[in-house]
């Protein structure tokens, strides 16, 4: 063991003297320095393996595809803002996909109602396409993506915890928490009655379209896949439960995303495959692996959880907004956008 | 008329963005004719004329090499022999923004787009160039950050002030060269004996493609006594070139095979998943 291990850690410090300009080939093998061939810089690959499966973790446990963490991420660590979320949506492809199967496997997905957030997302995204052109022709498009940041996540944020905290009180306090399962009346008088076996739910499909179209806009205007936003909506505006939810954003969250990869790829060029790679998996390692925590946590507990990290999200992109800038002057290269 | 004509044409040559240095260049050389005839030659060129931009890249380094070798007599006292080089990339459209406070949220207010900036700009000398040459000799030749050929603003109506113009002209410089984009090395260059000398320029990762312009400067006294220009050429190669290729001209295929390769990956992992719950 110890012998193997003296000569890697030898080629490792021999490796990371940035100074040799004659680098052995043989070095080859333990630097992992790879270029990108659309953003156009070499990374550490081990970097983004790893915050692949961090952010995979988290959206195989709460279900959210993850692209609200990694594009922040992705630009955080250099790559260039346009590549971050062009590649962050075709690694949350890859991240749903395998959830999705995880999810099957313990029957919590809805296919059904999937569909109909589906057809809802997909009319949705495309007039978030239009709005995105509307809102960049004004300029402030930048701001306009914070702001809904802070105020979608921090609402949502907000009431998740308040309401997770409640119920985590109740059940400490020996209370059985028992599922308000009453409708508005007016959810109950919409036509377009179907049957969500899976959801046990018997209700008009007008409300998962107007969810999902809205999801969908969003998702196109902010670059996420809007699992953040879908997953409290099915709680609590649907009333599906918290198991189920999971399972079906996460079907819907796959569906949108490799709409979006494809739109990105064709639109923008910025959908950098060996970057995506790495993420994807590093992802689908971290998704099974949260896919199985979370079943080990009550829907109450994993709500809290999700809506610390929403809250957390927000505030971050809120300081950012308020706090001084670290530079008052950007530059951007190229044709105006 | 004539001569309005072709000082107007020198003129609109020398501001003109795509040949500022060839103008510029060799104006310098011959606008002093009582000057006398430079008492040495410069030889110069540089390691790699192609530098391959493959899985394996991470900037490369470019090494600039060359002689000052002695034609005609020297004056007495002697002067003091100085070597510039300067790297650029390809030129493109820059836009810089600044931000301010609005209501507590800080806000991108005001821009100026200019019409060329470098986007990579690296000038190495053999002293620091406030010692190699005057001001003038050197904005002449448009040699230094603080004369980074950023080219004049395009239409913005913030533009007509010439004051904000400026200062975001230098504030794209001073951001640039925290970014390593605009880069000053003031003993990047040697003499190695009496008349060879060598340098070297560490071109970072994020480099853009293409070509870049390599121009060698040799001052004698603080004047221009000669230069050489050469190219290096930054290009994909294999992989990187074929996912580029792929990327740019087949988007479609390119997006649905990432999607695919997504879908595969996750599908993968849960299918090692389900054998080892198993």
């Amino acid at each position: 063991m110890i012998k193997i291990a003296t000569p890697l850690r030898a080629a490792v410090l021999s490796t990371t003297r940035k100074d040799n300009p004659l680098k052995a080939p043989g070095s080859a093998v333990i630097d992992m320095t790879f270029y990108l061939p659309i953003a156009e810089t070499a990374v550490n690959i081990f970097i983004y393996i790893g915050m692949g499966a961090a952010v995979g973790f988290l959206s195989g446990m709460f279900g959210v595809g993850g692209g609200f963490l990694i594009t922040p991420l992705l630009i955080l660590t250099g790559i260039p803002s346009a590549v971050a979320v062009g590649t962050g949506s075709a690694q949350v492809v890859a991240s749903s996909v395998s959830g999705t199967i995880a999810q099957y496997r313990r029957n919590n997905v809805d296919f059904k109602m999937g569909f109909v957030l589906l057809a809802g997302g997909i009319v949705g995204s495309a007039l978030g396409v239009e709005v995105v052109r509307v809102l960049q022709r004004a300029g402030q498009f930048d701001l306009f993506v914070s702001l809904s940041y802070v105020v979608f996540l921090g609402t949502i944020g907000l009431l998740m915890l308040a309401e997770s905290l409640a119920t985590i009180r109740n059940v400490q306090r020996g209370a059985t928490s028992k599922r308000d399962r009453g409708h508005h009346i007016w959810i109950h008088a919409l036509p377009w009655k179907m049957r969500f076996t899976r959801s046990k739910l018997y209700m008009s499909a007008i409300p998962p379209l107007v969810i999902g179209a809205f999801v969908g806009l969003l998702a196109a205007v902010m670059g996420v896949g809007g699992g953040f936003v879908m997953v409290p909506a099915m709680i609590y505006l649907l009333k599906m439960p918290t198991n189920v939810v999971i399972g079906t954003s996460l079907f819907q969250i796959g569906c949108v995303t490799a709409m979006t990869t494809v739109l990105h790829a064709t639109n923008n060029y910025n959908v950098d495959v060996v970057l995506a790679f790495l993420l994807m998996v590093g992802a689908v390692t971290g998704a099974e692996f949260g896919a199985s925590a979370g079943q080990h946590l009550k829907g109450e507990q994993l709500r809290f959880l999700l809506a610390s990290l929403v809250l957390l999200v927000s505030a971050r992109i809120c300081w950012d907004l308020i706090a001084a800038p670290a530079d008052f002057y950007s530059m951007t290269f190229g044709r105006g956008r | 008329m004539g001569r309005t004509q072709a000082a107007l044409f020198a003129l609109a040559v020398s501001v003109g963005p795509q040949s500022w240095g060839q103008a510029a260049g060799a104006a310098a050389l011959t606008t002093s004719p009582d000057r006398p005839p430079p008492a040495y030659r410069l030889e110069a060129d540089v390691t790699m004329h192609a530098i391959p931009v493959d899985v394996r890249f991470s900037g490369a380094r470019v090494v600039i090499f060359g002689s000052v070798d002695q034609t005609g007599p020297v004056p007495q006292p002697a002067l003091p022999l100085d070597i510039v080089a300067v790297i650029e990339a390809p030129r493109s459209e820059l836009t810089v923004r600044r931000k301010n406070r609005v209501s507590g949220v800080w806000i991108n207010t005001k821009s100026v787009a200019f019409e060329h900036a470098p986007t990579y700009y690296a000038v190495v000398s053999t002293r620091p160039l406030e010692a190699v040459a005057p001001t003038a000799v050197l904005l002449e030749n448009r040699i230094g950050l603080e004369q980074v050929p950023i080219s004049t603003a395009l239409g913005d109506p913030d533009a007509s002030k010439p004051g904000l113009t400026d200062e975001f002209r230098s504030a794209a410089i001073a951001l640039g060269m925290r970014q390593k984009r605009y880069v000053r090395q003031d003993d990047g260059i040697g003499f190695v004996g009496a008349n060879l000398f060598r340098g070297q320029i560490d071109l970072p990762a994020t480099i853009p493609v293409g070509q870049l312009t390599v121009t060698v400067y040799l001052f004698q006294g603080g004047q221009l006594a000669g230069r050489y220009d050469s190219k290096v050429n930054l290009a994909r190669q294999g992989v990187e070139n074929v996912i580029y290729e792929f990327a740019h001209h087949h988007s479609l295929l390119y997006g649905v095979f990432t999607v695919a390769l997504a879908a595969s990956v996750g599908l993968l992992a849960s299918f090692i998943v389900g054998l080892r719950s198993r």
